[in-house]
Parts: structure tokens; sequence; C-alpha cells
């Protein structure tokens, strides 16, 4: 694995009983990506995440992330290797602030086992900052809007100072401006805060603006992945979203 | 002696089985762990004793009175006392209100019969069978079977009839059963007062066998919930196996260690089970329920 | 915010007062009532070691009077034998982190239902093999403490004021665990356990190290009880209604806050002597239906409930006057 790989997955699956969540699932995430993960509802992606981080045990294969094995470890021995998550349907903690959240972030994070109460205020005021949340820090979390959350789960994750940052359809109930927003959020922390990203995401032009490279999942199985442009004109994946009648359409249309 | 003993713990767990199976449906189906459920099964033997002793109702007819009152007294402190909790509060409330009413009842029944021990003493009592050299009391072999009867009763209801099938359809998906039309409040209510009503039989039965008192209470709760646990949850055959499993442990424990550290050792298979099979020995994942 | 939500300066000067009556009574009232404050004191710790568990963890020990049995009898066995009280009381200490630690890891992994009641069938065990063991633990006989040479009134005061330590005691570790690191730990455990997981923090670790430091206080007060009474027996001290009670007291004061356990304790037992003196054969119903009663009507507790009602009526009384 050269020094380039940050997560690897190999052969990755998960049964339920007969359904085959997720089947042979294998790629991997270099330092600095931004690796989209799209497909149909139902396709597994959630179901990756959760695998990756430990939520979900695997059926077979191998999750590897900075050449430490972590395959069957619980998920908070997987935020402390670094690798830090949102969920699709927010998990604020209630009955704590907004600062309060961020700050439970910074303090079990990562690199910040013996930080102090104090310095994790600092730095849930860094994160807050970036996702615009310090003049909301206060509120409770009942308070908040549907954005708001969000951007609350951004910075309570990035606060835990991960190297891998896995976000679940951050973008989901969001009006366009606020997608634009999140979006250059989202490369900010890819670029100065030097955060690898992979994210799931159903808005499209989001994904192809900004991922270096995304994957195509379906029925639990990739079915491609690429730059943003080949995965565009991929005909299984047009066939995933769209179905075959229009995928052959398109091939008679001589696309 | 060593096959009389196990033989007696295999006809206890008929018995403890039966106890399961009501908490476990409680527990599995609505989601309630019952604290009330050792005074509802004391209750329950009570009512058995007074048909038994003022009226002549045969003993094993006559765990069918207990077992509508309960299952109407069930019903009532669902509807009144616990789904209000339910909507309000944390899982934790629901308990401790299950625990108030268990210390209502124990009152009520210190009341009106003291803290006496009552057992109904019959004339079949005392009949035995001699297999293999072994005295096999007819009423345990008795027990056994209508325990068993009871629970195969139960499990064709909640297979078979609509009402039982609409009670595991809340159960497994309540938004999907509101969906089709399913009022889940409502099954969640019968699945509660069925709930006691099998206490109650089991507590009926029981008292023919052995004597029986309000002070009783606190100690059928601690088996009844190392049997749920050992079978796994709204499981009717797990609770079978576990409640075999318990009345062999309890024999074997009362050969080897003596019979008063039997909740010890109930204790210590639970926690084993707990730690290398947390589903039960055959039921549903606890992380799921 | 030290002592609760909706403080102010007169939140000190009550709390300051009020500690200043307690000082001063066991030499204005009877004796009488020197003990029953004593044992409200009492109360209050065994409250706030449950409150540590339900109020920050979200996870309720029922049968947390385990701990306060194993201090009582650690306590007694070793008295008897000749050994001091402070030895006696952190052998109490040592048995019951055991029992946290081999009990608590495999159970608090599980969702809070099972440790719930698997607590109470810990207790009835652990009680079944001191009834049992007689030849240690005397069995039904009890354990006789070497008795203390003094005059019942000093004796009192004694007591009193050892008890009322420790009540205060249990309030300083609390402070100090909310605002500390741990204390983000436990309440995010509380709030979403699946979220605190996935921020890095080892949830079962922190729930046994709770219930290793509530364990710890309730012992201790066992070990003080057993030497007060001079005389303890399994009933008493493993007796599941003084747990279920202590909860009772932290739902009528408020679960998760500083004072809540405290006022819950006072007022409970108090209104538990009026009722035991008069009406002693409805004892437990009537506690049931008080609980069915605050459950249904008054479900965060009084202290909440009553600072929120102060706090609102200051901000109409600031709206009008604007």
């Amino acid at each position: 694995m050269d020094n380039g790989t940050l997560l690897n997955v190999t052969n990755l699956s998960v049964h339920f009983g007969a359904l085959k969540a997720v089947d042979d699932v294998t790629f991997q995430v270099n330092r600095g990506d931004l690796l989209g993960l799209i497909g149909p509802n139902g396709a597994g992606k959630t179901t990756i995440l959760n695998l990756i981080t430990g939520t979900i045990r695997k059926t077979h294969g191998n999750v590897s992330f900075k050449n430490l094995d972590i395959t069957g470890y619980t998920p908070d021995k997987v935020a402390k290797a670094g690798i830090a998550r949102t969920f699709q349907i927010t998990k604020p903690l209630i009955g704590m602030s907004v600062e309060e959240n961020v700050m439970t972030g910074a303090l079990f994070g990562r690199s910040n086992r013996a930080s102090s109460v104090k310095a994790a205020r600092e730095k849930a005021h860094t994160c807050m900052e970036l996702t615009g949340m310090m003049e909301k820090r206060n509120l409770a979390v009942g308070q908040l809007t549907v954005p708001d959350r969000k951007r609350l789960e951004l910075a309570r994750s990035i606060a835990t100072d991960p190297e891998l940052l896995l976000l679940d359809e951050v973008m989901a109930g969001l009006r366009p401006t606020e997608v634009d927003e999140a979006l250059s959020l989202i490369k900010r922390i890819n670029e100065e805060m030097k955060v690898t990203i992979l994210f799931i995401e159903h808005v499209m032009r989001a994904v192809m603006s900004i991922s270096t490279t995304i994957m195509v999942l379906n029925y639990g199985k990739k079915i491609a992945e690429g730059s943003p442009k080949e995965i565009a004109g991929n005909p299984l994946v047009i066939e995933a979203y769209l179905g075959k009648k229009y995928a052959q359409r398109r091939k008679a249309d001589g696309q | 002696m060593l096959f009389e003993i196990v033989l007696n713990g295999l006809l206890l767990g008929g018995l403890y089985t039966l106890m399961g199976t009501g908490f476990s449906l409680q527990w599995g189906i609505s989601g309630i762990i019952n604290l009330s459920y050792g005074g509802m099964m004391v209750l329950g033997a009570y009512i058995s004793y007074q048909f038994f002793t003022l009226f002549s109702v045969q003993p094993i007819i006559s765990a069918i009175p207990a077992a509508i009152i309960l299952f109407l007294l069930g019903i009532a402190v669902y509807r009144f006392l616990l789904r209000p909790t339910i909507k309000k509060g944390s899982f934790f409330v629901t308990l401790i209100m299950t625990f108030a009413v268990e210390l209502v009842l124990e009152n009520f029944m210190l009341l009106i019969w003291a803290s006496d021990y009552r057992v109904i003493s019959s004339p079949y009592s005392n009949l035995a069978v001699e297999l293999f050299n072994t005295h096999l009391p007819l009423v345990k072999a008795l027990i056994f079977a209508v325990s068993f009867l009871v629970v195969y009763l139960v499990h064709l209801f909640m297979s078979k009839t609509k009402p039982g099938k609409a009670i595991q359809a809340s159960a497994l998906n309540p938004d999907g059963a509101r969906f089709i039309g399913i009022n889940v409040e409502r099954m969640y209510m019968i699945n509660f007062g069925i709930g006691c009503a099998i206490a109650a039989v089991a507590g009926s039965l029981a008292s023919n066998i052995n004597a029986f008192s309000v002070v009783l209470a606190g100690g059928l709760l601690g088996k009844v919930f190392v049997i749920a646990v050992l079978g796994g949850l709204g499981n009717i055959w797990g609770a079978a196996l576990g409640g075999i499993t318990l009345g062999l442990v309890e024999a074997l424990g009362s050969l080897t260690v003596g019979p008063a550290y039997n909740e010890a050792l109930g204790l210590v298979v639970m926690v084993v089970v707990l730690v290398l099979r947390p589903r039960g020995l055959i039921g549903r994942r606890f992380w799921d329920v | 915010m030290i002592l609760s939500e909706n403080e102010n300066k007169w939140t000190y000067v009550g709390v300051g007062i009020a500690l200043l009556v307690l000082i001063l009574l066991p030499w204005i009232i009877s004796g009488y009532w020197v003990r029953l404050l004593t044992s409200v004191f009492m109360f209050a710790v065994l409250a706030k070691g449950i409150d540590l568990m339900m109020g920050y963890t979200g996870y309720v020990p029922f049968g947390n009077v385990v701990f306060f049995g194993l201090g009582a009898y650690t306590t007694g066995i070793l008295m008897s034998r000749g050994w001091p009280f402070i030895p006696g009381m952190l052998i109490g200490i040592l048995m019951s982190i055991f029992v946290c630690i081999v009990f608590g890891t495999p159970v608090l992994r599980l969702r809070g239902h099972y440790f719930a009641v698997a607590t109470i069938g810990l207790n009835g065990a652990i009680m079944a093999i001191a009834l049992n063991a007689t030849a240690l633990t005397g069995g039904a006989m009890g354990i006789i403490f070497p008795p203390l040479d003094m005059d019942p009134a000093s004796l009192n005061r004694v007591f009193y004021f050892i008890m009322m330590g420790l009540m205060v005691l249990a309030v300083v570790i609390n402070i100090i665990i909310v605002r500390s690191r741990f204390g983000f730990a436990i309440r995010s455990i509380k709030s979403n356990e699946e979220a605190a997981r996935s921020l890095g923090i080892n949830t079962t670790f922190y729930k046994t190290a709770t219930w290793i430091i509530s364990a710890t206080i309730t012992s201790v007060a066992g070990s003080v009880y057993g030497w007060w009474m001079s005389y303890i027996s399994t009933v008493d001290v493993f007796n599941v209604m003084i747990g279920v009670t202590s909860i009772l007291m932290v739902l009528l004061g408020g679960a998760g806050t500083i004072l809540g356990p405290i006022v819950g304790a006072f007022l409970f037992q108090l209104l538990s002597e009026v009722v035991w003196s008069q009406f002693l054969t409805f004892h437990l119903g009537i506690l049931g239906v008080i609980t069915i009663l605050v459950i249904l009507f008054v479900p965060r507790g009084l202290v909440v409930a009553f600072t929120e009602m102060i706090s609102t009526r200051l901000k109409r009384g600031k709206k009008e006057a604007v």
C-alpha cells in the first residue's frame, strides 16, 4: 500500500440472512480525496459507512486505515483512530448546548485524550467559527433549525480532529443556497484542514462539482468508479438510476 | 434420588415456562418490564384460593377466574397508568411506574390476606405415582401439562388468530401496522392484559404445590427475569427453553450447593448467558429490542 | 453555574443559610429529630449515588442498595473481629468496586433496561449469600458492631455530622464531575449513546467508572449506618426498598440536578415519617400512589419545576417593567 492510501476496503460484505446488503465491495480512498458515494436508495451506501465505523459487524472482508486493520473495531475505537462521521438523521446531544456538543467532540476525538476542558472550548470555537455556529453556541439543541443541526454535526465531527471524515447525506433537506454553502464548507475542510472526505450524497450537482472520484453502488455491489465525467457517461450508472429502457434509448440515440 | 430431583426440576421448568411467557410477552411486545409481575402472580394465587375455599371451585379450574380478573386489571393498569407514562417519559420512568403498581398491589393484598402463607390443598394433592422407583406427585405432572397447554394456546392465539397477528405486527413494525389500520396502542394494551392473565394462571397453578404469600412476590420477579433473559424476549419457545433450564439449574443447584443459593445461581447463569449469547439461548438480539 | 441551571446569588445565600441552620440544629432539637435528620442525610447520599447513574448516564441501578449492604456487612464483619472503622470501610469500598467491575462490564454494555432489573437480581443474590454464609456473617442473626463509648446525645451528634459531611462530600464530587471531561462523557451517554461512541467515547468504561463512584459513596453510607445502628441484618441493609425509595427521591427532586436528589430526600423522608406514623398499614400503598402521581404530574421533579417557575416569574416581571 503506497503512502497516499488512507482507507483500504477489501471484499467487504455484510449479509442479513439472505439479503446481501453489501456485496464484495473493494475500494481505496487516498489522502486528500473527496470521494463521492452515490447510488439508488437501498444500494448499501450507509451500510458501508456503518461497516467502516464498526456500527455493524461485517460478514466478510477487511477494512484497514493507515495500515492499521480496523475491521471489527468498535465505533469509539474507530473514532479514536481518526475517522469521524455524521449521521443521515442528525444525532445531536440533547440536553447539552451547541458549544458543549462540539466540546465533546474536541475532548474525546483523536489526539485529544488528555485535553483539558479549556483547550476543548477553544478548539470548539474554531470549529464553530468555521461552520458559522459561533453566534448560536449557547442555544439548546432543540432550538436549532435543520441546516443548523447539520452544521452542528459537522462542527462536532471535525472537532475530533479526524483524518478521514464520513458524511452521510449532509445536503438532504437543504435549500439550493444552503447546498452551495455546504459545498464550500466541505471544500474548505478538505483543503484547509487537510481532511480526507468520503461523502454519501443524492444531490447530483453537489457530487459532480466537488468530488475527485465518484463511486457508484447498486444492490450492494460497486458498479462503477471514476472521475465525475466518466461516471456521468457510464451506461451502467445511467441504467441503475433511470432504468434499462432509458439507458437503451440513449444508446440507440447514439450517446 | 438424582433422577427424582432432576425430574422435579423438569416439572418445575414447565411452570417456569408459563411464568416466563407472560413476562416475556410484555417485555418483548409491549416493551414493558413489568415489575409488578410477581405481585400479579401472587394475586392470581390468592384469587384462585378464594374461589377454591369460598365456592369450592376445583383447583386447576380456579385459575380461570383469576386469569379473567387479572386480564381486566392489566388492561386498566396499561390504559390509565402505563400509556400516559410511556408517552411522557423515558423508559425507566415506566419501570418505576410498574414498581409503584407493585407497591399498591402488595399493600392491597397485605390488607386483605396479611402475609400468612396459604396453599391450596385438595383431595388430589397427595396422589402420586411411582415411576422408576421415584415418587412423582400427580399434581406436579398435571401442572406441567397444563402449563404447556396454556403456552401452546397462547402460541396459537398469537400466530393463527387475527388479533394475535395484529399484536405481532404491532411489535415488529408499529408504523407499518398503523398504516394498515391496526390500532397499535390497543394491541399493546391487550398484550399486556394477556401477560397479566398468564401471570395469574402461573400463580394459581403454583399455589397447588407451594405455599404462597405476598412476601414471595419479589423473588418471583427475580426468577421470571432470569427466564426471560435466558430465553430471549417475546419468544415463546425461548421462554420454554429458559424455564426448563432454570428448573434444571435449580434442581442441580440444590444438590450441590443447597437450595438457599437458588437466586444467586440463577443470576450467575443469566449473567453468563448475557455475556456469551446476548440473544438469549435462542431469542433475538437485545440490542435490537 | 454551579448548583443549578437557573441559579443566582440568592441560591447561594439560601444554601449557605440552610447549611448554617443544619450545623446549629443538633443543639436545639430533640434526639428524635437529630436522628431523623441523620437518616435524611443518609438518604440524600444514597439518592446522590443513584443520581450519578440515573441523571447522568441514564442507566438506573435499581439494586444499588447492594453496595450499602456490602459496606455495612464488610465493615461489621471486620469490626467485630477487632478492626477499626476506617480500614473496615475501605475494604467495604474495595468489595463494592470489585462487584461493579465484574458485574458491570458485561451488563452495562447492553441497554438500560437489562441493567436496571439485573441489579435487583444482583442485590438478591448477594443478600442470599450473606444470609447463608452463616459462619462469616451470622446469617439471619445479623452482625453486631462494637458499641461506641459515648452518651446518647453526643452519639447522635457525632453521626449527624458524619452523615452531613458525607452528604456535602457527595455534592462536591458531583460538582467536580459535572464540570470535568468525565462529566462531558457521561452526559453525552445519556443524551445519545450512539453519537457519544462515534466521538470516541468508550461508553462501557465511563458507565462502569460512574457506577464505581456511585457504589463507593453508597458503600461508605452503609458502613457508617452499621456503625451508627450497632446492629445490622440482611433484611435491613440489602432491602430493595431502600434502593427504590432513593430513586423516587431523585425523581421527586429532579434527576441530573445537583440539589434535586437532596431536596427529594428531605421531602420524601419527612413525608414518609408522617405517613408511617399515621398510616402504617397503608404505608406501601401510599408510597406507590405518591410515585404514580409524581410520575404523571411532575415528571421532571420539583427542583426543576420550582426553579423554572421562579425564573419565568422573574422574566415576566422584567418584561412588564419594560
